[in-house]
């Protein structure tokens, strides 16, 4: 099956933990294994030799580095064992491939040029003065031998520095600046960040705008003028500290070009700031078990507001103008929906909602601390929330009319479906959707954490994958389920594990070329591994009546 | 009964068909209504990619004909047609029923004969050109041959599974418009047999009575929709496919009975399709549910409360609960109704403890109100 190259070598950079670290690791390799090298020869060995003409060396020596690196990952992803001993078996692995290959570099330098002649020194006994191959290869072997007493604690301290930047979500002081994943989500933020620039340059041309901040969970902020006047495109942002929500007003425009008037929210935290925002959800706020939530909450509208999350918090009446501060600790670890209660679920559907999810307490990427690392270990995790609109509703908010939640329930005809306030093709493409759609290489297991915020009973498909239940409202399954559709009523959250496994019923995998070429031509863009989401209650997938698929969609895909 | 050929299918987009199929790639603006109408390649007859030889083939006709209902009006349905059933002028609803055995690779080639539609397999993941999925793949209308692996090699949960996860059911249906036409009964069962054959639930599990197995594919229909054309609302406008009034109910095409305009709960279905016996003592019956349409469904064994039956929950989506992971689940007692969104698959082992004849009842809910809109009932008996 073909294979692409790019894509190989992103997936074995990723592995070893981004492409940074593999340049830094493998930069101090190259450059300790030619000083220990010269200061052997001359110190020890009592040879002599130019330093100029070894640091030639130190370009061949560097990428011989790196492809140790990057080939030895692979190799010991395949070991059973802990953390720490993978730590030891990865210096192992990638010194061995880097011996090796110093060996050969030594024989072939042997070769053309001379082999060092022989000294009294007492450790020089493995030199003859000698031409050919097998006195080569024993200077080679002896050299990369000794080699090992500095190449083994640089590749281990290396293996420790990035391993933790890789796999624990620690505190954001400990962010490195530019990380490949985001620690927190597990998502891929440099490639976003690639995307926007280029997006920024093809689509949107000097009329458009993005104004990105880097979030304090490392994400990406933006918003594009161009692509919808009205409304901007809006990345839901994740924040953890400091964070100041504002309840606001303003229109949206409906796939269909349809303008509704829409309670959302706006927020400050550290660094981010779009205190008139109006995001529907609002941002995902993120803590651990253990610590201590604190959130002020402002009403900028005329008419009461609340914030509340079940069995967590409950600011009361929020009276117009009002600022309250809430105060608590963390729940048990879940995900949780959190919304304006009044008038319930009224206030909620109008766009008074969004998610709090918090992480176990020793900073695992898990969605419950019973859960088996072995088994529940994620790489990224996504918050999904779906809501719907009956815009007949959201002009009698705007007309600030009374809606009684009785007549709400019954007269609901809902037009517009959404996830995470997009619908359809603005759902589906990772450029307009860097929040919501998944795209990750096999065997990176993604949590998606789905929130129901709307008033209908939804079912999500997923394409391509089963999934696996892990917990409903906080609450560990106790029969996980392995699902293609999962029933999400009104108000309830489900935690859901995607496995990113082989698609199980392919006659070929890596997909066959011809298919994968196929699309290509088609799309004009790589489609093979793309797979959709969608809610099968298929109703949920119109806009406006018709429209075929611009509804509650997305799409995810195997890289 | 009429034989309507596909009149319905002409007012589609096939005027269109030229401007279509545009590459996604040349189309950046995601905010277009239009994207996914423009961007779907809506193609002839295309070949398979890395075709290799069938172990089972199916060959899907696309057809349209109408359908008395229980209160005498004539409805439209649309459908697939496996070859063996052509025969058979009597509209098959669900369409054909498909059934291939874990390992076996299986060609599924529909032929739409003039609109576009695709046959995605439910449940079957296989890669995305056989995906059936317009907007990632392409729609047809002339033919294609889908090809899947049936239990292909699972590698889930880090390990390698042994071959033999995906015995179970699933259910096919057209991803084109599909609000549309799934409902006017583009669906059919998909059953995966065990290595074992007919008879065993999945590989190591129960077994069952062949003769008394029963696919109960529950379905709705909404009568307003039968006036909308193949490619309603796809261009936009108003076509009303967000709004779900159903009327009629069914299991695998039987509908229950009805009254005053709605269904009548003190009737049952008792077509021998959809009603089932089992001896006591005996081995037990399958039921292998699917939720065919948009509602909340409940689904409840009345011979539990009797002491008539026990019934088991031990497989669902076409996974079975083999419990071969921490916390993974395994075969459970009903002991209360069972709640079912869309497309949900569960198989029941309904083991007959007393003589004598109980009702299943499966309630329909609206997805908003939660108001009870329908119900099917039928029976069970134990002998
Ligand atoms: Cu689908
Ligand atoms: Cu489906």
């Amino acid at each position: 099956m073909r294979r692409n190259h790019d894509l190989l070598l992103e997936a074995a950079i990723d592995r070893a933990g981004g492409l940074a670290p593999v340049v830094v690791t493998s930069g101090a390799l190259a450059a300790a294994l030619l000083v220990w090298e010269r200061w052997f020869h001359t110190s020890v060995l009592g040879l002599d030799g130019s330093w100029l003409g070894s640091l030639a060396y130190l370009p061949l020596l560097w990428l011989l580095s790196a492809g140790s690196i990057l080939l030895a990952r692979p190799i010991t992803d395949r070991l059973d064992v802990g953390r720490r001993a993978r730590l030891v078996w990865d210096a192992i692995a990638i010194c061995s491939i880097l011996g090796v290959a110093f060996v050969v570099v030594v024989v072939v330098h042997d070769l053309l040029f001379a082999p060092p002649q022989p000294t009294s020194a007492p450790g020089a006994s493995y030199l003859t003065d000698e031409q050919g191959l097998w006195p080569a290869v024993r200077h080679g072997f002896g050299d990369s031998l000794v080699a090992q007493i500095v190449l083994l604690p640089i590749a281990l301290l290396a293996g420790i520095g990035f391993r933790d930047r890789t796999n624990a979500p620690l505190s954001e002081a400990s962010l490195p600046t530019k990380p490949t994943r985001d620690p927190l989500t597990g998502r891929h933020t440099g490639s976003t960040a690639a995307l926007l620039s280029r997006r920024e340059a093809l689509q949107f041309g000097a009329a458009g705008t993005i104004a990105a901040a880097i979030g304090s969970g490392g994400l990406v902020t933006l918003t594009t003028e161009k692509a919808h006047a009205a409304a901007p495109v809006d990345v839901t942002p994740w924040l953890s500290r400091g964070v100041s929500l504002f309840i606001n007003e303003g229109t949206k425009k409906m796939i269909d070009g349809t303008p509704v008037y829409m309670w959302g929210w706006g927020f400050e935290s550290e660094g981010v700031m779009e205190r008139d925002g109006l995001h529907t959800p609002g941002p995902v706020i993120w803590t651990h078990e253990g610590e201590t939530v604190e959130l002020r909450v402002t009403n900028t509208l005329n008419e009461n507001h609340s914030f509340v999350i079940n069995g967590v918090v409950d600011s009361g009446i929020i009276s117009p103008g009002e600022t309250v501060e809430l105060q608590f600790p963390a729940p048990s670890a879940g995900t949780y929906l959190y919304q304006d209660a009044l008038n319930l679920p009224v206030n909620r559907v109008l766009g008074l909602h969004g998610a709090l999810l918090v992480m176990p307490a020793d900073r695992t990427m898990r969605s419950h601390p019973a859960l088996d690392l072995q088994y529940w270990e994620f790489t990224s995790q996504w918050v999904w929330i779906f809501n719907e609109i009956d815009p007949a509703f959201n002009a009698m908010a705007q007309a600030d009319r009374t809606i009684k939640p009785s007549r709400f329930t019954r007269d609901f005809v809902p037009r517009y479906f959404t996830i995470n306030g997009r619908m359809g093709s603005l759902a589906a493409h990772v450029e307009t959707a860097p929040d919501t759609v998944i795209e990750d290489s096999l065997d990176n297991p993604a949590l998606i954490r789905m929130v129901n915020a709307g008033i209908a009973t939804h079912s999500p498909h997923m394409h391509g994958n089963h999934v696996y239940v892990l917990s409903t409202d906080q609450q560990l399954e106790h029969q996980i389920m392995w699902k293609d559709q999962v029933m999400m009523k009104p108000g309830v959250t489900r935690d859901i594990f995607l496995p990113f496994n082989i698609p199980p019923n392919a006659v070929y995998w890596p997909p066959h070329p011809d298919g994968a070429a196929f699309l290509k031509e088609l799309h004009g863009t790589d489609m093979e591994g793309k797979f959709p989401m969608h809610c099968h209650v298929e109703q949920s997938q119109t806009a406006g009546g018709g429209l075929y698929p611009q509804g509650l969609v997305t799409d995810w895909k195997i890289k | 009964m009429t034989d309507t050929d596909h009149s319905n299918f002409d007012d589609g987009h096939g005027a269109d068909l030229e401007g279509a199929g545009s590459k996604a790639g040349d189309h950046h603006d995601f905010s277009d209504p239009l994207f996914f109408f423009d961007s779907t390649p809506v193609l002839g007859s295309v070949d398979t990619p890395g075709r290799v030889k069938p172990d089972k083939r199916f060959e899907m006709k696309v057809y349209g004909r109408k359908k008395r209902m229980p209160d005498g009006e004539d409805i439209e349905f649309w459908g697939f047609e496996d070859r063996e059933n052509r025969a058979n002028k009597e509209p098959i609803l669900p369409s054909s029923p498909m059934r291939v055995t874990e390992g076996d690779i299986v060609h599924v080639e529909i032929k739409p004969a003039k609109r576009q539609h695709t046959l995605h397999l439910h449940g079957i993941e296989s890669d995305t050109h056989n995906d059936g999925v317009g907007h990632t793949s392409f729609e047809v209308t002339g033919s294609y041959t889908y090809q899947f692996s049936a239990g292909a090699p699972f590698r889930a949960l880090g390990d390698e599974r042994p071959k033999t996860r995906g015995a179970g059911t699933y259910l096919y249906h057209c991803h084109v418009n599909t609000t549309l036409h799934f409902q006017m009964g583009m669906y059919g069962s998909l059953i995966v047999d065990p290595i074992e054959g007919p008879g065993t639930a999945f590989h190591n599990g129960p077994t069952y009575d062949i003769a008394a197995e029963r696919v109960w594919a529950v379905g709705e229909v909404d009568p307003t929709w039968r006036d909308l054309g193949h490619a309603a609302g796809m261009k936009g406008g108003d076509a009303g496919l967000n709004q779900f009034n159903p009327v009629y109910f069914h299991i695998n095409g039987q509908f229950q009975p009805m009254r005053r305009g709605k269904t009548n709960p003190r009737r049952v279905i008792s077509n021998k399709s959809v009603a089932t016996e089992g001896k006591v003592g005996g081995e037990p019956i399958l039921i292998r549910y699917a939720h065919a349409s948009y509602t909340r469904h409940s689904i409840w064994f009345e011979g539990i409360d009797s002491g008539k039956l026990r019934v088991e929950v031990i497989a669902s989506d076409g996974r079975p609960f083999d419990g071969l992971a921490p916390n993974f689940a395994q075969p459970f007692e009903l002991t209360e109704p069972l709640e079912a969104a869309a497309a949900e698959r569960y198989d029941f082992l309904v083991t007959p403890l007393k003589k004598g004849s109980s009702k299943a009842t499966i309630v329909s809910y609206d997805w908003i109100t939660g108001k009870e809109l329908g119900v099917v009932k039928t029976t069970i008996r134990g002998l």
